[in-house]
């Protein structure tokens, strides 16, 4: 745990260092507005400390956007995804429709989406689900069809039935697989809610940073994209807890 | 007991049938062994398996003077969950509703020298350990048929040998139907006291050796075995 947190320090460190040293150089080799475009590290923290009042509602909104979406995209893709990859059957109706829309870039959807489902947090949800379960549900289908035989004829020889081998060998198997598939997940689906928030909503990190870039206040775009960057590390920090929690064993040698 | 009478197994491969075992016939007594030892690939592990209730296309009749929750199968790679304890690997069948009691199995861990081990991992034990927790999880749901497919493959002779004895003694003291599968002649004859040869695939059984002075004191070393693993040297196909 504390090589842990020396490691973030020191990679938290260098980051920091690398955005100073890229604010110096565009406030160097740029002139005019466009020299203030990348403010230093001090200025957007200050920036976020400062305004903190402002940006904190937009962090719960998208925060609960992101959450219940993200929660959503990895319950039904996993069930998906490991029933696709563990019975044969079904694999082969679901695996040709799943390589018929995995490829479609999801933002096509978004007209649609708000135009069915309104202007509100619904429509964003759906669009953020729709980008990240199908990434989960073919990790997870995967890891199902990877799975060792023997696991479940041992299993099946103790009397196991069907729901027993899903409880007993298939979630636990997949599990390290639909977790890391979790992790992807949360970069695509902060990138999507970023697209979400641009238009027709008044609340939420990506309104904040449009609309800070709309009138030039660089430093609160960055506060806002720092903002975003602690409700990614808070994700990623709690699938990080619960692998180490439920995944203990994929560790050992850690 | 176990009686089985013209069993037969097919298999589906590149959309044609290949049959593995054909008109097979077996007798075991309750409570005696049997060391099934044939060429590879000629159907014994099939053969287990039809016996524990994993195939079910198979024509002939296999009897069982128990019900299928006392049959307990060793898989040839043991099949342990990587993700549970040892304890939890012991007491799977338990926790599927087999019957059993924890204390029981506590005992066999102690028996097996692997109860300090019971919050590790299968990745945190040795090849003969995995072998014993196997055998632990099988006989935790207090088995009257003990099937056991290739037990101690690729285990140094030392532990080997000291597994066979532990299993040997397992099946003396719980009075329990046992049908091993192994390459091993010597393993055949130490814990066969029935020996039965398949021929080439499709098995069948090609000679039966009556193996009756297995068990007793000092067999390993006894010319007896020796004649046994010889006999069973020379009919091997």
């Amino acid at each position: 745990m504390k090589k842990d947190l020396v490691r973030y320090a020191i990679s938290f460190t260098a980051v920091l260092l690398l955005w100073w040293l890229a604010s110096i150089a565009v406030g160097f080799f740029l002139s005019g507005p466009k020299s203030s475009v990348l403010p230093n590290p001090v200025k957007a923290f200050s920036a976020l400390i400062n305004h903190w009042g402002i940006i904190w509602p937009n962090f719960v909104r998208s925060a609960i956007r992101l959450l219940v979406s993200l929660m959503a995209a990895i319950f039904v893709g996993s069930t998906a995804g490991l029933i696709t990859g563990f019975e044969e059957k079904i694999s082969r109706f679901i695996s040709p429709i799943l390589y018929l829309v995995y490829p479609v870039p999801k933002i096509v959807f978004l007209p649609v989406i708000l135009i069915l489902f309104g202007l509100g947090d619904i429509s964003r949800v759906i669009f953020i689900f729709l980008v990240a379960v199908f990434q989960v549900m073919i990790s997870a289908r995967d890891a199902a069809k990877n799975i060792s035989p023997q696991w479940i004829k041992a299993v099946r020889s103790s009397g196991g039935s069907k729901f027993q081998i899903y409880r007993h060998v298939v979630i636990p198997a997949t599990l390290p697989s639909v977790l890391s598939s979790a992790r992807i997940s949360i970069g695509l689906g902060i990138a999507a809610l970023y697209l979400a928030e641009l238009s027709y909503t008044n609340v939420g990190l990506g309104y904040y940073i449009n609309s800070s870039w709309k009138v030039f206040s660089y430093t609160d775009v960055f506060a806002g994209i720092l903002a975003f960057a602690a409700l990614g590390l808070g994700l990623y920090l709690l699938v990080e807890v619960l692998e180490k929690a439920f995944c203990r064993w994929n560790y050992l040698d850690q | 007991m176990i009686e089985i009478t013209g069993l037969s197994v097919e298999y589906e491969s590149g959309g044609e049938n290949e049959k593995v075992i054909s008109g097979l016939n077996l007798s075991l007594d309750k409570g005696d062994s049997l060391g099934v030892i044939g060429p590879n690939g000629c159907g014994k592990t099939t053969l287990l398996h039809t016996i524990a209730g994993l195939h079910e296309n198979y024509s002939g009749l296999i009897q069982v003077d128990t019900t299928e929750d006392r049959i307990a199968l060793i898989l040839q790679d043991i099949g342990l969950l990587p993700w549970k304890t040892i304890w939890k690997n012991a007491t799977l069948g338990l926790d599927l509703g087999r019957q059993g009691d924890e204390c029981g199995v506590e005992d066999l861990l102690h028996e097996l020298d692997l109860y300090s081990y019971r919050d590790s991992y299968p990745a945190q034990l040795s090849g003969g350990q995995k072998r014993k927790l196997g055998l632990a999880r099988a006989l935790a749901v207090d088995p009257e048929i003990l099937l056991m497919d290739e037990p101690f493959v690729s285990l140094d002779e030392f532990t080997r040998e000291s597994l066979q004895d532990k299993v040997l003694k397992l099946w003396q003291d719980r009075k329990l139907t046992l049908t091993l599968v192994t390459h091993d002649m010597e393993e055949v004859a130490f814990l066969g006291r029935n020996i039965a040869v398949l021929s080439q695939a499709p098995a069948s059984v090609k000679t039966w050796i009556e193996n009756p002075k297995m068990g007793t004191e000092g067999f390993r070393r006894s010319e007896e075995f020796y004649r046994v693993v010889k006999k069973t040297r020379q009919e091997l196909p």
